[in-house]
């Protein structure tokens, strides 16, 4: 087996790395919070810790691939189904809130997503699937049921998809301080970034495709960790040029002055 | 149409805040012109019915200069008898320059609400 199946591992594991960091330092920054916004982190942290375990799982499924051990690959990629179907419950809570500030309806909304993403499961556990389709840079399975994919792609993805977008163009045309409109787009457009390559990485139709899928998905979640970190490391990078003794310093210019 | 005497106020002290103290920034203003709106071009308002409203913020000396100085001198509404006013067409634009600026209250505030529940 191939050394780009050991990679695309690799990619996977950074993914975990990066998303669990990203839910443990928002879990950490809830006393920052105001009362208003710990639903919505709440929700964060449950859509990147579910992006995490996907990418857990993923990975430990491209191991088995390298390995050959082709049941226990099966077997992760029906356990990483789960994370995978009720994705969009979180992340629709997140964006119903942050529009409406109402936890009932939030709740109301994300259930139906919760329902979608049952079907999803029962059709794909139903069903089943067919591989796995082992190649250089991936493996790869074929979802046996038309009713799984259709359900994901007409509900979980479009209407999420859509949402997403809404909630930004809702913010970008708004007058709001340039800093906030630049951290709330690039935290949106991580999580559609993740969320959109995710679905390709699941019906990827070759192992390359699926390779570069997670590349994108990685790009994503760095993306979004620094969207809203990226204060904390120019104050730490500031910090160490002081350190160092190679912070710029403002020189005067003495040229008309009398010595 | 009922007024709400506190959102007024929660809309008038937000203009102020911008530098606008007259105009939407004016509490008494913003209701004398609304309590005079309600009751349209074609009805008689009577100077006790203004002061229901203005009664809980200002007294019956400031409403009756502003009444005077504002309303009287610019033509925003005529004095038809004792104590009995009618609101003018050019009243009515002012009325309804005062309702957009509460929708623009409620516009600011529904996206610093928005805002606020995102996680900073």
């Amino acid at each position: 087996m191939s050394f780009g199946l050991i990679l695309n591992a690799i990619i996977c594991f950074a993914i975990v790395l990066a998303t669990f960091a990203f839910a443990v330092t928002l879990h950490q920054n809830k006393n920052r919070q105001k009362g208003e916004s710990i639903p919505t982190l709440n929700a964060l942290v449950v859509f990147w810790s579910l992006v995490g375990m996907f990418f857990l799982l993923a990975g430990l499924r491209t191991l088995a691939a390298y390995g050959n051990f082709k049941e226990v690959e099966t077997a992760l990629y029906y356990f990483g189904s789960i994370p995978f179907a009720f994705i969009t419950v979180p992340l629709v809570y997140f964006i119903i809130y942050i529009i409406l500030g109402d936890h009932r309806v939030s709740i109301g909304v994300s259930t139906v997503f919760l329902i979608f993403g049952s079907i999803y499961l029962i059709a794909l556990f139903g069903f089943g699937i067919i591989g796995p389709f082992t190649e250089e840079w991936g493996s790869t399975f074929d979802i046996n049921s038309d009713l799984a994919i259709n359900v994901y792609l007409s509900g979980l993805f479009i209407v999420p998809t859509s949402m997403i977008l809404g909630l930004m163009l809702l913010i970008l045309l708004q007058r709001v301080p340039k800093r906030l409109q630049n951290r709330i787009a690039f935290s949106l457009v991580s999580i559609s970034l993740i969320f959109d390559f995710m679905l390709l990485d699941n019906i990827a139709p070759s192992g390359a495709t699926q390779m570069a899928a997670r590349i994108f998905i990685f790009i994503g979640v760095v993306l979004g960790y620094f969207s809203y970190f990226s204060e904390s490391f120019d104050k730490k990078l500031d910090m160490m040029d002081r350190r160092l003794g190679v912070s710029q310093t403002e020189l005067e210019d003495f040229e008309n002055e009398d010595e | 149409m009922d007024i709400d005497i506190g959102f007024e106020q929660e809309v008038a002290r937000f203009y102020q805040t911008m530098g606008i103290t007259t105009g939407p920034g004016d509490i008494q203003y913003r209701l004398i012109l609304l309590v005079l709106a309600r009751n349209g071009e074609d009805a008689v308002t009577r100077f006790s019915e203004i002061r229901e409203y203005t009664d809980k913020i200002a007294d019956r000396g400031s409403i009756g200069g502003k009444m005077k100085s504002v309303f009287q001198l610019e033509g925003l509404a005529l004095k038809i008898g004792h104590g009995d006013y009618i609101i003018t067409h050019k009243g009515l634009i002012a009325a309804d320059f005062i309702r957009s600026t509460s929708v623009y209250y409620k516009k600011v505030k529904d996206l610093e609400h928005i805002i606020e529940r995102i996680p900073s």
